[in-house]
């Protein structure tokens, strides 16, 4: 087994005891042909497929979702399709948005920001309103996974949020409420 | 019309006016040696920028502006020369279009053809003028640090006489750097362009290229400019001319687009973002951001004013002293979308997901105005307000294409960050976007709004989460409060820091590292309570600290209650680290109650308003919760000092609320504790609610509902009946009900372990019509029969009563037709203490039940007590005889008597004197003490065989007998002290009275008799101890 695996079946064990709740709205796996849909958008790498073939996100129709990053939650494979088609179509409209054909959209905040990997399988954040600017999140796939599973199992903090789990759903506070996430490294063109 | 006309310029400043021109030629100065000598800045940057807006004409900026996100991309809209001169206005003035391009025009620039003797060449004769068109427009680059500048002339014209073709004029533009830093401004040829009045007239066109340089300090290395085109008469022939001077600005901003890093821009020009509502694909977006400009108050709770930033018109609207408010770009972009998406869920919830069936993700995202990219964002400007920003959830798409915009309007337009600009909308909709199908959510009260006179909430102590050790009894509770649709629990308080019951010391209900603080509870309570409380949905609102002092100084202590604010505010922030993350965690109660009696005189509201004001304020700052507070009044005791009726006391409190962001009034009904009764209520309640509605605050009246009452034994459980009589008083003037205290009385968890109050309130809150009882009387108690144990006891015994309702709660226990005793039991049985000996008593009992329900009166038993031994001598005398002469000395540990109910020379107690059964000056008393002890220094030891001490009852005044009375005796002053007796509270009736505790039929020996006193959190009144044998 991957360490990617394995340490996302940790998580699974971290959830089902502290987050019972949002370990009962995390859906199966993605079907092969689910994938498919993405990768005909584009190349994905296997540790950023991993994360889909170990859930395909919440229940939709649930209210408790899952964040792989404090506040981003991990979106399924047709919403990750449908941010593709989206900021295709806006970088056709913007030339100078920084969106890349490669760039595999796993999370988003609600708020306009989006979580992607790119083929490098660096991770981070990105928003139309910082242009050409990103926030780094993690070097890789497995990067990212271990510091969810750290923040997860030793509760430290991650991007400045701290987990907690009232209701047994799980849920990040920020350490500081008026803490802010700096988009300053410009991405490569 | 939602957007202003650019305003009215100011006239220039004569002083700057004088100093930014280059100073004039001097008589035949050679053109290089001019320019050396003028090089120099003469102005600041912020001079010459307010110059530039006075003496420029701005009107075109807005007006030919089709949209200047793409307008200003470099070189795609310079003004063109025929543009430049449609737009002229007749004033030689500036005209701008946008940041990167300015034009000006002058139609009758005039030319004095003069005929020179040869030397000297001033000696001149002018014999004809011509005249022609001249034009000048800047161009700044928006990508290098370069401005254009292109002269043209044309619409040649002899007004008089003849020509002088041979005459020479030099167009040249001369610059300086106004900053200190190391930047220079070339220009580029040095010395102009030189020609005859021929070849101007005939080519008439000249372009010149100003080249800015600026050495690379910093990011964004900015450098600003002052230029002065110029004709120079290089020959006599004609005058010098100078245009209005012009500011420019050029920057190397590594963060603007790859392609952009170097640019120049007019720094006096107005940006404008332009949004068009009737572009379908940005819409829902450029909807929000009209309707926060304009229909704040329709999409946004609470607020008064319209101040959102970043419209081009004067704010607040209508207002004399109504500025102009841009937004300003913030670089880098810095996202805080937590406040963000907590807005956003109020108005859908999950708000990122789509319509039934599929609920996709991510369909809205929370799109906010200003936006995030501003110092003026409402996520991370901590000065903030509510009227300043907005966000709501928006089509995704529409926001990802207004985010890219903005973007694009930064490049585009060269914003760097710290610059102003405005936003504009065209085409936008005749009312508000989106309140039609997005209406403002419900109101989000501090507690949910109870229209069916049912309680909501309670108030709980920390010892009694405490003594639950296990959490499945926290865990029981707070289903039995849900179950009674309870949603609130307020944990009274987290600390006391003046803990009479531990010595006076700084106490804590949860571990903390906070100095000078010990934990006294054996669990977590605050810990506990909010992970418990999370668990089943409860809203725990958090007190912060008590001080058993209040109670004696309330706001006379300046310093002691700045003391209490610093603490106040230290344990805020230490509890909001701790448990600030908990899901329950609703809000914070204030203990430090305002009465109607203590805070008569203005001096003593503004101490507490300014008490208020910033412990309330700080716990906005750290944890943005609401604040709940509980005042209380004594409509009863009206001769108190200081009293207050409820309309003074209502103006009080108006001056309170209109200086104090108090969300929650939860007023104190004061049946419980004998301060009012039910007729006075509405009274009180319509004061205070007149008092919120008389100010600004956002306050909601909770009523404080007392289910307690002071009965024959003490505080004990009130009935139903009494409860729903309380909350039925007050129906008109109050949001909800928070009870004082489901869980001290009606519990079956509580100490009274009674589940017929429980099930009383429990069945009216199904159906809550009625009076509150249930309908059905307990049976008679049958066969009472009474037993003398001893010249102090008699055991009372019966037949048990039935209920077929809400169930038998207890019984009343009569003695000599005075109900002196409530046994909240339902078993029979009651063992009669400290009784006078060779004395007859009659007894009676009357079962009742939780709702109000009674029973009949029972038979009645007759028995008389034996004497009590013999005690003739008082050995705390020392011998002294005469009453009032001091006895043995004894020393005290613990409370210290109140100084209105003093121990006059520390002797009273011993000095022969019983009080008066009323107040007097043998009696000694203490508010709320916990426990103390006398110790009595007999002299040498003695045989001892009664101890007494004798107390003093005036319940409507919380004066009650102790509730335990331990003695103890000794030879030794501080060690070796044997238990003798301990006497737990007698059966009493509640009216006025003395009473003795007597421990007898002893044989002890010692000097030292310790008396140990639990004296609670009421008043206890002592006159004497008596030490016979």
């Amino acid at each position: 087994m991957s360490d990617m695996r394995v340490m996302l079946e940790q998580i699974d064990e971290i959830l089902r005891v502290k987050a019972p709740m949002t370990y009962g709205s995390l859906r199966p796996a993605a079907r092969p042909e689910e994938l498919d849909t993405l990768r005909s958008r584009g190349d994905i790498l296997a540790d950023v497929a991993a994360l889909w073939e170990w859930h395909n996100s919440t229940n939709p129709e649930g209210s408790t979702v899952l964040e792989l990053v404090p506040m981003f939650e991990f979106l399924s494979i047709s919403a990750a399709a449908r941010y593709w088609d989206m900021w295709r179509d806006a970088k056709s409209e913007f030339p100078y948005s920084p969106w890349r054909p490669d760039w595999v959209t796993i999370g988003a905040n609600g708020c306009g920001g989006i979580l992607v990997a790119d083929h490098n399988g660096q991770i981070f954040l990105a928003t139309p309103e910082a242009g050409e600017f990103v926030h780094d999140i993690a070097s890789s796939p497995q990067h990212l996974v271990q510091q969810l599973l750290t923040a997860l199992r030793d509760e430290k903090p991650f991007d400045g949020f701290i987990v907690g789990y009232p209701g047994g759903t799980l849920a990040w506070q920020p350490k500081d409420e008026n803490s802010v996430s700096s988009y300053d490294r410009r991405y490569p063109s | 019309v939602k957007f202003d006309q650019p305003p009215a310029r100011k006239a220039p400043d004569p002083d700057v006016a004088k100093r930014i021109a280059s100073p004039p030629r001097k008589t035949n100065e050679k053109v290089d040696d001019y320019v050396k000598r003028t090089a120099q800045p003469r102005v600041n940057v912020d001079e010459a920028i307010a110059f530039a807006k006075a003496t420029s004409n701005p009107v075109v900026t807005k007006a030919n502006r089709a949209n200047q996100m793409t307008a200003a991309a470099a070189g795609e809209d310079y003004y063109t020369l025929d543009e430049c001169r449609q737009r002229h206005s007749g004033l030689i003035v500036w005209e701008t279009k946008n940041v990167f391009s300015i034009c000006t025009v002058n139609r009758v620039f005039k030319i004095q053809h003069r005929v020179c003797q040869q030397p000297p060449s001033t000696n001149c004769t002018t014999i004809g003028e011509s005249q022609a068109r001249l034009t000048a427009i800047g161009k700044g680059h928006n990508d290098s640090r370069t401005i254009d500048w292109e002269i043209w002339f044309d619409q040649w014209h002899l007004n008089w006489g003849a020509e002088v073709m041979t005459s020479v004029f030099t167009v040249l533009i001369t610059c300086e750097t106004l900053e200190t830093q190391n930047s220079t401004c070339t220009h580029t040829p040095a010395l102009g362009d030189s020609r005859s009045y021929l070849d101007w007239k005939q080519e008439n066109t000249v372009s010149r290229q100003q080249t800015v340089t600026t050495s690379n300090l910093g990011n964004p290395a900015k450098s600003h400019h002052t230029f002065h085109p110029k004709i120079i008469a290089t020959s006599a022939r004609v005058d010098d001319y100078d245009l209005p001077t012009i500011v420019g600005r050029c920057d190397s901003a590594t963060y603007m687009r790859s392609n952009l890093q170097n640019g120049c821009t007019f720094p006096f020009v107005d940006r404008f973002l332009e949004f068009n509502y009737a572009e379908e694909l940005t819409k829902d977006s450029v909807g929000l951001y009209w309707d926060a400009m304009f229909h704040l108050n329709k999409i946004k709770r609470n607020v008064t004013g319209q101040f959102v930033p970043g419209g081009y018109y004067k704010q607040p609207v209508g207002e004399p002293n109504a500025t102009y408010r841009p937004l300003t770009r913030r670089w880098p972009v810095e996202r805080n979308d937590y406040k963000i998406q907590k807005q956003c869920r109020q108005f859908k919830d999950p708000y990122t997901k789509g319509p039934a069936p599929n609920f996709e993700t991510g369909y809205y995202q929370c799109d906010e105005f200003p936006f995030a990219s501003t110092d003026q964002a409402g996520a991370y400007n901590t000065e903030a307000s509510l009227e300043t920003w907005a966000a709501r959830p928006v089509l995704s798409s529409h926001n990802t294409r207004t985010g890219n915009q903005v973007n694009d309007f930064f490049n585009n337009d060269r914003v760097l960050s710290g610059d102003d600009f405005f936003v504009t909308i065209i085409n936008g909709p005749s009312g508000c976007h989106g309140c039609a199908t997005m209406p403002l959510p419900a109101p989000v009260l501090p507690v949910p709004p109870q229209t069916d006179d049912r309680l909501g909430g309670s108030f709980i102590q920390p010892d009694l989460i405490d003594g639950w050790g296990s959490d499945d009894t926290v865990r029981a509770e707070f289903d039995s409060m849900r179950n009674l649709n309870m949603t609130t629990a307020v944990l009274q308080w987290t600390a006391n820091s003046q803990d009479n019951r531990n010595s006076g010391a700084r106490t804590a209900v949860y571990p903390t590292a906070l100095p000078g603080y010990q934990q006294i509870t054996n669990t977590d309570v605050l810990g506990r309570t909010l992970n418990i409380a999370a668990e089943k949905g409860i809203n725990v609102w958090v007190g912060l600290q008590v001080n058993d002092h209040w109670w004696k100084t309330y706001a006379n202590d300046t310093g002691w209650l700045a003391n209490e604010d610093a603490t106040a505010r230290t344990l805020a922030s230490d509890i909001w680290s701790k448990y600030g993350s908990k899901s329950s965690f609703a809000g914070w109660y204030l203990a430090f109650e305002m009465d109607n009696v203590n805070f008569s005189s203005t001096t003593s509201q503004d101490r507490m308003i300014s008490f208020y004001s910033s412990v309330i304020g700080h716990l906005k700052q750290i944890s943005g919760k609401r604040v709940a507070v509980a005042p209380f009044y004594n409509a009863v005791n009206t001769n108190l000092a200081g009293w207050q009726n409820a309309t003074t006391w209502g103006a009080m409190w108006a001056r309170v609320l209109d200086a104090v962001p108090i969300d929650v009034v939860a007023l104190q009904d004061g049946i419980g504790a004998g301060h009012a009764d039910i007729a006075t209520l509405p009274t009180w309640f319509s004061a205070m609610k007149a008092a919120i509605d008389s100010t600004s605050s956002p306050a909601v009246l909770i009523s404080d509902t007392e289910t307690f009452k002071i009965g024959a034994s003490g505080l004990q459980p009130m009935s139903n009946r009494e409860i729903v009589s309380a909350v039925k008083a007050v129906d008109n003037y109050v949001t909800g009900y928070w009870s004082f205290s489901y869980n001290h009385y009606q519990s079956p968890r509580s100490k009274f372990a009674s589940a017929a109050f429980h099930n009383a309130y429990s069945s009216w809150t199904s159906n809550t019509g009625g009076n509150g009882t249930d309908g059905s009387s307990p049976s008679t108690p049958g066969n009472l029969t009474a037993l003398v144990d001893s010249p102090q006891n008699v055991i009372l015994s019966w037949n048990s009563s039935s209920d077929s309702g809400s169930g038998v709660a207890g019984y009343h226990i009569y003695r000599n037709d005075e109900l002196v005793a409530d046994k909240i039991d339902s078993r029979s049985g009651f063992f009669d203490a400290q009784l006078e000996g060779n004395t007859t008593y009659k007894y009676e009992v009357r079962a009742f039940d939780g709702s109000g329900m009674e029973s009949g009166l029972s038979n009645s038993v007759v028995v008389t007590t034996p004497p009590l031994p013999a005690a003739p001598a008082n050995f705390a005398r020392c011998g002294a005889t005469a009453a009032g002469a001091p006895g043995c000395p004894y020393t005290l540990t613990g409370a210290p008597a109140d100084p209105f109910y003093e121990d006059t020379g520390g002797r009273e107690l011993t000095d022969g004197r019983n009080g008066p059964e009323l107040y007097g000056e043998e009696w000694q008393g203490r508010n709320a003490p916990g426990t103390y002890e006398f110790t009595v220094d007999l002299g040498v030891s003695k045989t001892i065989k009664e101890l007494d001490s004798r107390w003093f009852q005036v319940r409507q005044d919380y004066a009650f007998l102790p509730e335990k009375v331990e003695y103890l005796v000794s030879d030794s002053a501080s060690t070796g002290f044997v238990s003798v007796g301990t006497i737990a509270m007698p059966a009493v009736s509640s009216r006025i009275q003395a009473k003795t505790y007597r421990t007898i039929d002893l044989n002890a020996q010692g000097r030292y008799v310790k008396v140990r006193i639990g004296g609670g959190t009421a008043w206890t009144m002592l006159d004497e101890i008596e030490v016979r044998g």
